[in-house]
């Protein structure tokens, strides 16, 4: 039994809140994750349960118990922690290091019994640690470090394992090598595990449930699914980013495409909330944004559009998109950074619809562009629309970055799509590099 | 197992070598008296020997060394058990290897109690400042402690830090209140000097009697302590982690740590670098590990300082120079050498 029951917590350093009504309860066996930004609280919380800091209001209970109606020891017994690792400069062997996690099962006048070092033994053994056992600690590499630091953990026998942030100074291979340590502690010897994680697809590949941290409040609780959403990692972390699963592992993983500050100001910049300013934020930013911005529509698609937009997004220009099938890899960049989008359905062609509402974004652009996408029955319509901005007089920029895939390689309409770009050829201008096209959209600003 | 065999070795050769040395020393003086006789003199004490001695030795050597030399000697081992005791606990409670017995206010509180006796023996009552000058030590080591203590205390928790720098600044303001005191009272400025450089010239059984149960009882209480000390150079949060109370042991530690260096300070004076120099030592050759430590540094403080003032009695005799000026000049270039040795690390720092 290892239930740790959280109830109103709240913590202040000096007066600031530090952690506010915090209330989660887990139960033994569970493999929790604790996310959140620098400063949200996260490792203060574990503190708290350590009995480390004294927490000014709330209960935190260990099977039912009140954990400040336990001795500093007997808190020992039952909860180990974890700790960064980091700097190692004590002159203790690995053992003797292990064997520290015997103190509080011992007594002060007695030596160390023939059972603690059996279960000293049988600790260093988990953790891959026995044949180093009678190397001083400095002389160890930061992975082997952090494995001797479970090894006394677990020399604690504790029924919960606190992990502070355990794999911060490692490499991959080792972060890997940790957490399959502590994920095989949790599913073999049934050890309940609560650990701070820095970084979220670890936390993601190895917790089955997240409890997420902001400005000292609990967000979320519950599973991968339901924490780790892009409204909540926007408003969390301050980051705009994809959610997927990776298709091998089918572990979720979280892949930020910008911090929120940048979106933001892309999204000031972006006609309505400037002229009209509507948000505070928006008058202020006014100001520093440029009086007349050229607005840019672009026809793309099979992720020919996202590096383009993400770097037109980075410069504060105001674009649009359209029209991009749901399930496209740019309509996933596009609404990933905020960008106004004619959708259509997945796999359909596009629409009538959703054709007159991308010629109304194009009409409304200053400048066209059209990227080196592949044109087949069922985006032909898109040409059209890239036909009807040259018509119209719009400037109209063919981005083509890649060479040897010019419009006969991607034309998938028996040559009706080559026949039009011929045309668009001679009218438009050609650009082949992204700082280029970059250059010419922000000169002529 | 292993570290059990370690602790024996270690601890039992320190002892054979500790009884070596104090006949060692006791028979070093300005009168050569040959080692043989100064066991057959000891001995012939002790109320189960004393038997089977035979009393063939001069009858000056006996008053030389049992009411002389001895009494210098065994304070002398008190003295640097406990100095050396109590500064491998401050460095493994500082984490900081400058740290020795002195470094929270002892030193400074002790002179200034010292200083104020003289002062009111002087010009006051013209009363023997023998007696009340220790006792005056004494408790204001203890005071001193005990203000750095409350400044450095914030939210019922010491810092270590804070009371590193609050040990500098009380150390500062009460050597300066002393030097007031030296200069507007005090016209024999050497019964100060006694104080602020340490020697063992004064001894008698009479201050053995006084400071050796405090000594003792204060080092068994630190030595129940070491394994948690161990504990805690890992950082005050693991050890917390590991079971440790930290705050507790902490208050303990410094609470002993200083009562039995004002009782070494109170009848010896101040005695540097043999709380800094031995732990050091002693942590190069028996490791970190303050179960041995504590105890083999204690041993090795006690036979250091004894020969220290076996050479200040023959240096120049028949003076007898402080054997605090012995211990600096031995110690300064041993730590200048130390300093040397980057490689050399202390418990944790």
């Amino acid at each position: 039994m290892a239930d740790l029951a959280v109830t109103n917590l709240s913590f202040s350093y000096d007066r600031t809140r530090v952690l506010k009504d915090i209330d989660f309860k887990i139960k033994s066996g569970e493999l929790v994750g604790i996310i959140g930004p620098n400063g949200s609280g996260k490792t203060t919380l574990l503190r708290c349960i350590t009995n480390t800091l004294p927490f000014s209001e709330g209960t935190i209970t260990l099977d039912g118990v009140n954990i400040r109606s336990y001795t500093t020891r007997d808190i020992a017994k039952h909860i180990a922690v974890v700790p960064q690792g980091g700097s190692i400069e004590f002159g203790f062997s690995v053992k003797e290091i292990v064997l520290m996690g015997r103190h509080p099962h011992q007594g002060k006048f007695t030596f160390e019994t023939k059972e603690d070092f059996q279960i000293v033994e049988s600790s260093m053994k988990i953790t891959r640690v026995e044949k180093f056992k009678d190397k001083m600690v400095q002389q160890l590499s930061g992975g082997e470090f952090q494995r001797v630091l479970i090894a006394r953990a677990l020399a604690q026998r504790p029924e919960i394992l606190l992990l502070d942030e355990p794999t911060t100074h490692l490499d991959i291979s080792h972060q890997l090598e940790i957490m399959d340590i502590m994920s095989s502690l949790n599913s073999e010897k049934g050890i309940t595990i609560l650990g701070v994680f820095h970084d979220l697809n670890l936390a993601a590949r190895y917790c089955r449930r997240l409890l997420m941290i902001h400005r000292g409040r609990l967000v979320a609780d519950g599973s991968l699914e339901d924490v780790l959403t892009p409204a909540n990692l926007s408003r969390v972390f301050n980051i705009n980013s994809i959610v997927r699963r990776n298709p091998i592992t089918n572990n979720l993983f979280i892949d930020p495409i910008s911090t929120l500050a940048a979106v933001r100001s892309s999204r000031i910049t972006y006609g309505l909330d400037v002229e009209n300013g509507i948000s505070q934020a928006g008058k202020e930013q006014k100001i520093k944004s440029k009086p007349k911005l050229k607005k840019i529509h672009i026809i793309c698609g099979a992720g020919t559009g996202s590096s383009l937009m993400k770097k037109l997004v980075d410069e504060d220009l105001a674009i649009t998109a359209g029209v991009l099938n749901v399930l496209d890899q740019d309509h996933q960049s596009a609404e990933a950074l905020k960008i106004p989008t004619v959708s259509e359905a997945a796999f359909s062609p596009i629409s009538k619809k959703s054709h007159k509402m991308n010629l109304e974004l194009v009409d409304n652009a200053d400048v066209v562009i059209l990227t080196d996408v592949p044109f087949g029955t069922a985006n032909r319509l898109n040409l059209q629309a890239v036909e009807h901005a040259a018509e119209k007089g719009k400037p109209v920029i063919i981005y083509e970055p890649r060479k040897k895939h010019d419009i006969n390689k991607r034309d998938f309409t028996q040559g009706w799509a080559t026949k039009k770009y011929k045309e668009l050829y001679s009218s438009s201008k050609i650009v082949h590099s992204l700082e280029n096209l970059v250059k010419i959209l922000t000169r002529s600003k | 197992m292993n570290y059990k065999r370690k602790w024996i070795i270690t601890i039992v050769s320190l002892i054979i070598l500790l009884i070596f040395s104090i006949a060692g020393c006791t028979s070093v003086g300005p009168v050569y008296i040959p080692f043989t006789d100064v066991f057959k003199i000891i001995l012939s004490r002790l109320f189960f020997f004393h038997s089977y001695i035979e009393t063939d030795y001069e009858e000056a050597w006996y008053i030389i060394i049992w009411d002389i030399r001895l009494p210098q000697v065994i304070l002398g081992v008190l003295v640097g058990v406990a100095l050396s005791c109590a500064g491998t606990t401050m460095q493994g409670l500082f984490k900081n290897p400058l740290a020795d017995p002195f470094i929270i206010g002892v030193s400074a509180g002790a002179a200034l109690g010292a200083a104020v006796a003289v002062t009111i023996g002087e010009s006051y009552f013209s009363v023997d400042t023998f007696f009340l000058a220790p006792l005056l030590s004494f408790i204001s080591a203890l005071l001193s402690v005990y203000l750095v203590y409350n400044i450095a205390r914030t939210q019922g928790r010491i810092s270590v830090n804070n009371l590193l720098l609050a040990g500098i600044a009380v150390n500062f303001f009460l050597s300066a209140l002393t030097s007031l005191l030296i200069y507007i009272y005090i016209t024999d400025a050497r019964s100060v000097m006694h104080w602020l450089i340490g020697s063992l010239g004064a001894s008698s059984w009479n201050d053995i009697k006084l400071v050796a149960p405090i000594i003792i009882i204060g080092i068994a209480v630190l030595m129940v302590y070491s394994k948690d000390l161990n504990i805690m150079l890992l950082g005050e949060e693991t050890a917390i982690n590991l079971g440790v109370n930290v705050e507790r042991v902490k208050k303990i530690m410094l609470f002993f740590a200083t009562l039995i260096t004002a009782a070494a300070v109170s009848v010896s004076g101040i005695i540097g670098f043999v709380g800094l120099m031995i732990p050091h030592i002693m942590r190069l050759i028996v490791g970190p590990d303050h179960r041995i430590l504590l105890p083999a540094s204690a041993l090795a403080g006690g036979i250091f300082l004894i020969w220290c003032d076996a050479i200040a009695r023959i240096a120049i005799p028949p003076a007898q120079i402080p054997v605090a000026l012995i211990t600096a000049i031995i110690g300064g270039p041993f730590f200048i050498y130390l300093l040397w040795r980057r490689k050399y690390k202390t418990g944790g720092g």
